[in-house]
């Protein structure tokens, strides 16, 4: 029997442990716990948020008040959404707070990939969140019920959960990119 | 968060999930280009066909390996048939030099699919001469009814396959040999009987060759490639320092072939995926056997979620690739999940829905987006793949019978819900015998019998 190549001289990533890396990944999923307990809080911010925007696109002013935005005031057609927490940003937050917390549990993942990968991860998925409710709101003004049901339930839906798959994508494809020395094998 | 509230946002992620890994799994398989033939007289090939009761096709597959493929050396592995398998290979053993019969006796025999490689494998270690250098030989592993394509040997050769030396095992593409068969059902099975096989065969053959292909292309990216039990490749170097560090090459999961996959990762090489060759292999035109088979597949990726550990701790296996076998080994207890889940949400949806709106066709009418919706997350991911199959791979059939297929296909994919279960059950009772799948040719009862 004679020897083999040598093989993996260049090993696929570092699995030494670094004791930082937990601790950040402890205090990711401490914040997806802390976000689900305090859903109705981050839920009236969110509306706060939202009502800023939502005034963009609206006629008359705009207001919230918990989880409601209201507008169309001074208009004499004053019109609110409810940020329900099913609809809320919360259920889009959580899972990538989550999932990036388990990644930083593992120390073959670099923190600084996982990090940018959830920063952007999280701005998508907010975005294509706002982006919703924004359209929701205004589709309402202009064509009525009709219009909002149209924005929110549909287009809105399908917005979001292609939104929320490319968020999941992006922060995985980001935080398993390799250096380009070891890419060899998936050109 | 109510626990209503709670379980609705699960199956939204959950679906949200599924949907991400359909997309990731679609663009390599889409977006792939022919792999690189490399030259075959650089290796030497060394033919494991593990064989119990194989009597009815050996003779055939062994004449096609020596017919098909001059160079390569053929080893039967019989594993005490109470037929005339043995018979059979020794007649052959006595007309060609290339045939080998490696002969197990109970109570040794018997004991599972990855001993009797086990056994070849030792064998071959015997028979090379002292100084063969291992890394140039290559094993390969077919199904005793396997039919290996022409240019199998030529891919394998590649220079994106065993043409590079960090390349320690590689899997063909699978294809069902019966695919266009008008009879696939064994015996005298009446009409309905033969169309049913005919629709089971078919599902198969396209799940394998894009469902299944896609997720192996994704896995070629991440260098997770999963070996198959047919058109198995691994480089015998491979082998050898699986059996250094864990006493055998192949070990005792229900899912033994993505087992060895695992182990050659965490030895240090790569696995590869090639689609532009393939082995044949019968699909099974009875649903009583589909479930068999995929139970077991089921309860053996269950049993193989034990390496997760390891293949996290490896240096030698990508991130991305740990995480894709991760998703592929917690898939089945996700289903698990899955089982439960959605007859709850939807269960849910529709009684809330009928409470707030005052009755369920009030509901009905107010709700009528859901529809689509349940179409575009919930069908079309499955319903999708007939599609490619039919540019890809029968490209004269009409666009009506891939829609046909598009929503048999999605039907067909609900079978993994009842093998999850039964493989979680025989999984916590502690039971994991199984009898080999048969082959179509034998007597159906007798099939029954020794898959049950």
């Amino acid at each position: 029997m004679t020897a083999d190549h040598t093989i993996g001289s260049a090993p696929a990533r570092d699995t030494s442990s670094r004791p930082w890396h937990a601790a950040a990944g402890m205090l990711l999923l401490a914040s997806a716990v802390f976000l689900i307990v305090e859903q109705a809080g981050f839920r009236t911010i969110e509306a706060a948020v939202t009502a800023r925007v939502v005034q963009l696109v609206t006629a008359g002013h705009t207001n919230s008040a918990g989880s409601i935005v209201y507008f169309g005031l001074g208009t004499g057609d004053v019109e609110g959404i409810v940020i329900t927490t099913l609809c809320s940003t919360v259920v889009l937050v959580t899972p990538l707070l989550a999932l990036s917390g388990i990644l930083l549990l593992m120390p073959s993942f670099r923190a600084v990939r996982v990090t940018l990968g959830l920063l952007l991860a999280l701005a998508l998925a907010a975005a294509c969140n706002l982006a919703r409710y924004v359209a929701a709101a205004a589709a309402m003004q202009r064509w009525g019920r009709a219009g909002f049901d149209l924005v929110h339930e549909y287009l809105g839906s399908l917005l979001v959960i292609f939104g929320f798959a490319a968020a999941f994508i992006l922060l995985l494809w980001i935080a398993t990119r390799r250096p380009r020395s070891s890419r060899r094998h998936t050109a | 968060m109510s626990a209503s509230e709670s379980t609705q946002a699960l199956a939204f992620v959950l679906l949200v999930v599924f949907l991400a890994y359909v997309l990731v799994i679609m663009i390599p398989f889409l977006r792939r280009r022919p792999d690189e033939e490399g030259d075959p007289d650089r290796f030497s090939w060394h033919v494991f066909v593990p064989c119990r009761d194989e009597e009815a096709v050996i003779g055939r597959t062994i004449d096609r390996l020596c017919d098909q493929f001059p160079s390569v050396q053929v080893w039967v592995i019989d594993d005490d048939s109470d037929d005339g398998t043995a018979q059979v290979v020794r007649a052959r053993m006595d007309v060609s030099e290339r045939v080998h019969l490696v002969s197990r006796r109970r109570p040794e025999a018997r004991t599972g699919k990855g001993d009797a490689l086990n056994a070849a494998y030792r064998a071959l270690t015997a028979w090379l001469p002292e100084g063969t250098d291992r890394s140039d030989v290559v094993v390969v592993v077919v199904d005793a009814d396997g039919k290996l394509a022409l240019n199998a040997l030529r891919q394998a050769a590649g220079p994106t396959a065993f043409g590079d030396p960090e390349t320690g095992a590689a899997q063909a593409a699978v294809w069902m040999s019966n695919r266009d068969s008008e009879r696939p059902a064994p015996g005298g099975a009446g009409r309905f009987r033969q169309w049913w096989g005919r629709y089971l065969v078919r599902m198969q053959d396209i799940e394998f060759r894009t469902t299944i292909a896609a997720m192996q292309c994704l896995r070629g990216r991440t260098l997770s490639v999963g070996l198959g039990g047919n058109g198995q490749f691994t480089r015998l170097s491979a082998l050898d320092r699986i059996a250094a560090s864990s006493g055998s090459p192949w070990h005792g999961s229900l899912l033994e072939d993505y087992e060895l996959g695992v182990h050659v990762m965490l030895a240090g090489y790569h696995n590869v995926y090639m689609h532009d060759t393939h082995v044949e292999q019968e699909g099974l035109p009875s649903t009583r056997r589909l479930l068999t088979q995929r139970t077991r597949w089921c309860q053996g990726g269950m049993q193989c979620a034990r390496y997760l550990p390891e293949i996290f701790a490896s240096p030698s296996i990508t991130n991305a690739g740990a995480l894709e076998a991760s998703y592929f080994l917690l898939m089945p207890f996700l289903q698990l999940i899955g089982v439960f889940l959605w007859p709850t949400v939807f269960i849910t949806m529709i009684a809330q829905g009928t409470i707030t709106s005052g009755s369920f066709l009030a509901w009905l009418d107010a709700s009528w987006w859901i529809l689509p919706l349940i179409v575009l997350t919930g069908i079309v991911p499955f319903a999708i793949w007939p599609f490619f199959y039919r540019s890809r791979a029968a490209t004269r059939t009409s666009w009506l019978t891939a829609v046909a297929w598009g929503a048999g296909y999605w039907l067909y994919m609900y079978q993994s819900y009842a093998c999850v279960l039964r493989a979680f059950g025989r999984l916590i009772t502690g039971k994991n015998g199984w009898a080999k799948t048969r082959r179509n040719a034998e007597a159906d009862r007798q099939l029954l019998a020794k898959e049950a």
